[in-house]
């Protein structure tokens, strides 16, 4: 089961930070950039499942950027979320017509980040390789007062429990894999119980 | 956009008809109308451009015959009219009457636009900080693995998000204060000498653990006739710029006479402003990119100084070489 791989562009480093925190913990794998600049040069070398990008950052424009992106074929096909405190039309409707997943207002919940994510994010196929990992993963027994591990752990169950919802899953599987989703949770729901006790 | 009554007088003072022609012929935006007994006994250029006849047709007519201007001349004060707003000040004189009309449509959605645009900048500059707030005291209140350390840093970080939004309000206070003193503004006699003593007790303890020479050059002024505590908040908050965006060398306060009023230039030996962002700076919420992430502040400060200036009748503006630094000059009439 691989990681889903989002890219942040965003200029305020608090809020970069907060976002990083939230998504790494749902199990997802995070890269930060504060310019559009900088992540330009980053996704020359390869894209990330997401990107979300801030319209008003320093230098060049999130929309800026965007438009590079989609004018070269290597980058065109990057699935694009905005975010931004500016709710102008002419700014969501420039938005759209280059072509984007979804538009995030700030100040905004972290059910809402998710949400958009994981309705933008491609399916993934699911086979049995992916649902023994996911049995993995179940029968993991982490060491509770180690915190890199537990959270390593939490995270692991959030991209399964994403991976069972979001993922194509051939019809012979169904079963196994509502079941699992059910133990996910409760094993998600144990893990932070046993936490909050401790 | 008042005509003052002053000058109203000084227009019946002038009444051989030549000169009045020549004089209600200069307002090109204000449309002027003297009627006696009914009649319209003068009516400039501009007025005729706003009702749509050639001049001087409107002579001698009634005002209730020209349709638009009978509408305008029932009116007092500001109305719209037809969807546009007009301005419209009436005179009584012996035989008659002066009406002056403006029309002020454009004015008003200027006015608009600017309110908007600074409510928006306004929202977005809060949005930021909430969000992070509201992000973080989530992450606390649902994260249990989080360790002692971090809980401290995100604390840290809301925090200083507190502070931001703190700084951007009393910002915002401050110049709708400012706004205030545009009606009543306390003016009294300060000596020069006394701003800077309050500035520089202020500042030379924070200049000195930076390592940054604080220099004045100060002549010896006339006494300024200045509200004294908008006075010194134009000199910290030119300083503090100054200040934060210095790092080695000196920042110089010098004032000269100047004729009717004083100069005072401060210079500092810092990053400097890039020439293209320099008529920016004076906007709201306007920071120079780059710097504005890894220095303090809502880009407030420098519109702040400029309408107490203004309000002094005084002007302010910016050189500044980009790696060299940057020379702030601004007036103030000794009046």
């Amino acid at each position: 089961m691989v990681k889903d791989k989002i890219f942040v562009v965003e200029d305020d480093k608090p809020l970069a930070h907060l976002i990083r925190l939230t998504l790494e913990r749902e199990g997802f794998e995070v890269e930060v950039f504060h310019t559009a600049e900088e992540a330009l040069k980053r996704l020359k070398k390869g894209l990330p499942d997401i990107l979300l990008l801030d319209i008003m950052l320093p230098g060049m424009s999130g929309l800026d950027l965007l438009e590079i992106l989609r004018s070269d074929t290597a980058t065109s096909g990057v699935k694009t979320i905005m975010l931004t405190a500016k709710k102008e039309l002419s700014d969501v409707q420039r938005a759209l017509a280059l072509g984007v997943e979804g538009y995030i207002a700030k100040p905004f919940e972290k059910e809402v980040l998710l949400e958009k994510i994981e309705s933008a994010l491609p399916e993934y196929y699911v086979d049995e390789n992916v649902l023994a990992e996911i049995k993995n993963i179940l029968e993991f027994k982490p060491v509770f007062n180690d915190v890199q591990e537990l959270r390593e752990h939490l995270a692991n169950i959030n991209c399964a429990m994403r991976t069972l919802r979001k993922g194509a899953i051939p019809e012979r599987y169904k079963e196994i894999a509502r079941t699992l989703l059910v133990k996910l949770a409760e094993k998600k729901k144990e893990v932070l119980d046993r936490l909050a006790n401790e | 956009m008042n005509i003052d009554t002053y000058k109203i007088h000084l227009f019946l003072f002038m009444r051989t008809d030549e000169v009045l022609d020549e004089v209600i012929n200069v307002f090109e935006d204000t449309g002027i109308l003297i009627i006696e007994s009914n009649n319209i006994k003068k009516a400039n250029r501009a007025l005729h451009k706003m009702v749509g006849l050639d001049y001087p047709m409107l002579l001698g007519k009634t005002p209730e015959s020209i349709p638009k201007l009978a509408k305008l001349i029932e009116i007092d004060g500001e109305h719209i009219v037809d969807g546009e707003t007009f301005f419209i000040q009436k005179f009584d004189i012996d035989s008659g009457e002066i009406i002056l009309i403006k029309n002020i449509t454009e004015k008003k959605r200027e006015e608009v636009n600017a309110r908007v645009d600074f409510t928006t900048k306004v929202a977005h500059e809060l949005r930021t900080p909430l969000t992070v707030i509201k992000g973080y005291i989530e992450v606390l209140k649902e994260d249990v693995t989080l360790t002692r350390d971090e809980r401290k840093e995100i604390l840290r970080t809301i925090r200083n998000e507190c502070l931001r939004l703190e700084r951007i309000i009393e910002n915002m206070l401050e110049l709708a204060r400012i706004d205030s003193y545009k009606i009543k503004i306390d003016k009294e006699k300060v000596t020069i000498d006394e701003i800077l003593q309050h500035v520089k007790s202020l500042f030379s303890k924070r200049f000195t653990e930076k390592g940054i020479e604080l220099k004045f050059e100060i002549e010896n002024l006339e006494e300024l006739f200045v509200d004294s505590n908008l006075i010194k908040q134009v000199f910290i908050n030119l300083l503090d710029n100054a200040f934060k965006f210095t790092d080695k060398g000196y920042v110089k306060v010098s004032g000269k006479h100047k004729g009717d009023h004083v100069e005072f230039i401060i210079e500092d030996t810092g990053i400097g402003i890039p020439k293209d962002k320099l008529d920016k700076v004076f906007e709201k919420f306007y920071r120079v990119e780059d710097k504005a992430h890894t220095i303090p502040g809502v880009g407030l400060g420098l519109a702040i100084t400029k309408e107490i200036i203004e309000l002094h009748g005084g002007k302010i503006w910016i050189e500044s070489e980009e790696g060299k630094g940057t020379k702030v000059r601004f007036t103030l009439p000794y009046g």
